[in-house]
């Protein structure tokens, strides 16, 4: 089977693997040059490109290293529980989405992931926002509507079946679907017990402003993150 | 001859050694005599561990069966840069569940980049009857659940300061769970929290807690409630504000005027999120008092930072966003003669090039117009040996020094030479320098004047940095005062490692990662030393799979009494004496 890099490698699982064989498991051997570097914890996906700054200061640290690398596959917390959900939205994921895209080393330049998260905040919004003080349920939903600008937060509910606690995120911190899929796959560690799925096999359906459920992606992002309620992620029940 | 043992009674001992708190002094007094010893230990009432994996829970209360104030730091600094992975550990429970039974009379907890989950939380707020002062610092493992067993069952308490703690947000209502006869809180610190709390509880509380001295409020609270909790505790001493925008209208900020120059003791100002400029005048009638102000979230123009900067003149603490400008520093220098702490965080920290006109020089006008300035954490994007040379002359009494050059490896922006001499000047006149961070070029001739001259020097943090093994041998050689040493992307191998080996069980630890040690050397160190963890993290998979001379990923070495710890994650190996427990 084809380990699509891009989706299924999570950032920040925690990982459980006491006990681990290696000879257990399939594992993947990658042949890429960038595959020959330490793994390093920030790369959600392996884009050579990303890899240049880092990269260069491992080669001159670590001399030659063997050009293959077995990563092992479940690197996937397999175990339902309550203990990974009750993390909520982790703040590495979502800054290590930006670095990604700012395309720089890890934990640098050194500031605290907190302060990083409110600048993020800071970034996304020119103007000054106030946050709705409604109740909990709307502000899920709705922007804040007191017109001094946009909220700075657009947080929707994300349910999976059979996954007994839902997550929430906040849609402002993506701006495309795949973006979004990414995120989603390494907050439902669960739902990948069986490592045979690829990702194909899930469905991300969305409930619009109408109460209408539908699948995600067909309409342009945009658009998408203006009229999304909630988020369920189904799985396909294939041969 | 008399025997003082027969001549002193244990009483009278128990009453001196009450004055003495600092836990250096106890020590040397348990080191007297054993008498000495267990009225010592008995009257002990705060223990800190800074490692919480360098002793066990069991070990110290043993020792200490009266405690009343603990503080526990769990993970290496460098956590908070998410250099060490999710799961690596400091989980506070056993802790917790040690304490609840051996310490019912405990007051306060202390914790820092630990891990707590609700449970602990609750077993807190239910078994401590007098328990008062909770503090989160950098922690994360637990929800607003936690958060209400506490507020539900602390009937004593005082403090509770969530720091810049990862909360789970699942209901804001955990803070209407304080009773209504509740009135004690003195201080309170949820700005972490990245959801509104329940309004009408927070006034109520704020209201009916008439010791109320520290309020920390979360972005959450909108500008236009403020003034309310104003007028409802103008005893506060220290304030931080909620989102602070609005939309600009007179009567609120009339409203907002009036309620800070009723808060006649107010002399700590954070918070600021999301600034609308025109509001700031309603804290200029408090700016006088104010001793310290934390602006680093607001993001506001160098014009407006200096009309507030420059009326707060008995300013001590400041920290800023670089929109500051080298301008706005040298107002700060100006007008701000008794400030002793300065921290300039970036604003665009990941862009390429500089956004803003901030460079060398607004540290160095500081420098030289803040006689008392002696700790400083500046990031900026260009230096000069010069420029460090001055602020070395300028303030001898530096005592911590931490600047970030934002672009690895850059030189010195006028000669191009690497940064070695300005950073020596630091460690050559600053004698009490306690903590420094590197950064920028820089060969083995730093380490060679950290090593000489840093004799102070407790906590040093390098990047980027180095040649040789033999900068690593300097600083280990050193710098005899040396506590934590926290290395990433240096070109540092095995050999200054394993030489230096002694060394370490002086330290409290040590944090390599990036670096070029290699697994054969790592296992050599802790065959070698048995008083050290010797923690391999690697996420590629178990070191041993590889050859011994390859480098590992990550490297984690503290001296304990407690050996290796068993609630390891998959991707940690401790290298210990006995091969068989590396496979735990």
């Amino acid at each position: 089977m084809e380990l699509q890099l891009g989706l299924a490698l999570p950032v920040h699982s925690p990982l459980k693997l006491k006990g681990f064989d290696l000879n257990d498991h399939e594992v993947e051997v990658l042949n890429e040059p960038v595959a020959s570097e330490p793994w390093s914890y920030s790369s959600g996906c392996l884009k050579g490109e990303k890899w240049v700054k880092n990269k260069r200061s491992s080669e001159e640290a670590f001399g030659d290293l063997p050009q293959i690398t077995t990563f092992p596959l479940t690197l996937w917390n397999g175990q339902p529980n309550e203990d990974d959900d009750r993390k909520g939205e982790k703040k590495p994921h979502i800054l290590d989405k930006k670095e990604e895209e700012e395309n720089h080393v890890v934990g640098w330049p050194p500031i605290k992931s907190w302060r990083v998260k409110q600048l993020h905040q800071h970034h996304d919004h020119d103007q000054s926002g106030q946050i709705n003080n409604a109740d909990r349920t709307s502000a899920h939903h709705q922007r804040s509507s007191t017109g001094t600008g946009s909220s700075n937060s657009l947080y929707v509910k994300v349910k999976m079946k059979g996954v007994a606690i839902a997550r929430k995120i906040d849609l402002r911190l993506y701006d495309s679907y795949q973006a979004l899929t990414n995120s989603l796959i390494t907050m439902f560690p669960n739902g990948r017990q069986n490592i045979d799925n690829d990702c194909a096999s899930y469905a991300l359906t969305y409930q619009d402003k109408d109460g209408d459920w539908l699948l995600a992606g067909d309409v342009p992002w945009q658009t998408f993150t203006e009229s999304v309620q909630r988020l369920e992620i189904l799985r396909n029940v294939d041969g | 001859m008399p025997r003082m043992g027969y001549s002193f009674p244990e009483e009278v001992l128990e009453h001196v050694f009450s004055f003495i708190q600092s836990d250096e002094d106890r020590n040397a007094i348990s080191e007297v005599c054993r008498s000495w010893h267990d009225i010592e230990r008995w009257s002990r009432r705060r223990v800190f561990v800074g490692n919480c994996y360098a002793i066990s829970p069991t070990m110290v209360i043993r020792r200490f069966p009266e405690v009343r104030s603990v503080k526990l730091k769990g993970k290496p600094h460098f956590a908070d840069f998410n250099l060490v992975p999710e799961g690596w550990g400091g989980y506070v429970a056993p802790w917790i569940s040690a304490m609840a039974s051996a310490y019912p009379w405990l007051e306060e907890i202390r914790l820092k980049r630990m891990v707590i989950t609700d449970e602990s939380l609750e077993l807190i707020s239910k078994s401590f009857k007098n328990f008062k002062v909770l503090v989160l610092s950098s922690c994360e493992g637990f929800s607003t659940d936690g958060l209400a067993a506490i507020a539900a069952n602390c009937r004593n308490l005082r403090e509770l300061d969530l720091g810049e703690s990862e909360v789970e947000d699942l209901s804001g209502h955990w803070l209407s769970r304080f009773p209504d006869n509740y009135t004690s809180m003195v201080s309170l610190n949820i700005a972490c929290l990245g959801w509104e709390v329940s309004f009408s509880a927070l006034e109520r509380l704020v209201g009916r807690c008439p010791n109320l001295r520290t309020l920390r409020l979360n972005r959450a609270v909108p500008l236009d409630k403020l003034a309310n909790l104003l007028c409802r505790a103008p005893q506060l001493v220290e304030l931080g504000t909620g989102a602070y925008s609005s939309e600009l209208r007179p009567d609120v900020f009339s409203n907002l005027s009036g309620a800070f120059s009723g808060c006649k003791e107010l002399k700590s100002l954070s918070g600021f999120w999301d600034v609308v400029p025109g509001y700031l005048p309603a804290v200029y009638p408090i700016c006088s008092k104010l001793k310290s102000l934390n602006l680093s979230y607001a993001t506001i123009q160098s014009p407006e930072l200096i009309k507030l900067v420059s009326q707060c003149q008995n300013l001590q603490r400041l920290w800023v966003l670089d929109y500051i400008e080298d301008a706005g520093l040298d107002a700060l220098a100006a007008s701000c003669k008794d400030l002793r702490e300065l921290r300039v965080f970036p604003s665009d920290p990941f862009g390429q090039e500089p956004n803003v006109p901030l460079t060398e020089q607004g540290l160095v006008s500081v420098s030289e117009g803040c006689p008392k300035l002696q700790s400083v954490l500046y990031f900026c994007r260009q230096m000069s040996n010069a420029a460090l040379m001055t602020i070395a002359r300028n303030r001898p009494n530096m005592t911590r020094f931490r600047l970030c050059i934002i672009e690895p490896h850059t030189p010195d922006y006028l000669t191009l030479q690497p940064l070695d001499v300005g950073f020596g000047a630091i460690v050559e006149h600053c004698k009490d320098l306690r903590r420094l961070s590197l950064s920028g070029l820089l060969t083995d001739r730093v380490f060679e004047y950290i090593g000489t001259h840093a004799k102070k020097l407790e906590m040093l943090s390098v990047a980027f940095a180095g040649e040789s093994d033999l900068g690593l041998h300097h600083i280990l050689s050193g710098c005899d005062n040396l506590r934590k040493l926290e290395i990433r992307d240096c070109p540092f191998g095995d050999k200054a490692l394993l030489a230096n080996a002694a060394k370490l069980e002086t330290m409290r630890s040590l944090w390599m990662s990036s670096c070029s040690v290699s697994f054969g050397a790592c296992k050599l160190l802790g065959q070698k030393m048995p008083g050290l963890n010797v923690e391999v993290i690697d996420e590629r998979g178990p070191p041993d799979l590889r050859p011994e001379s390859c480098p590992i990923d990550k490297l984690y070495v503290y001296r304990t009494v407690s050996g290796p710890r068993f609630d390891m994650p998959g991707f940690v190996w401790t290298m210990a004496e006995n091969p068989a427990l590396r496979l735990s």
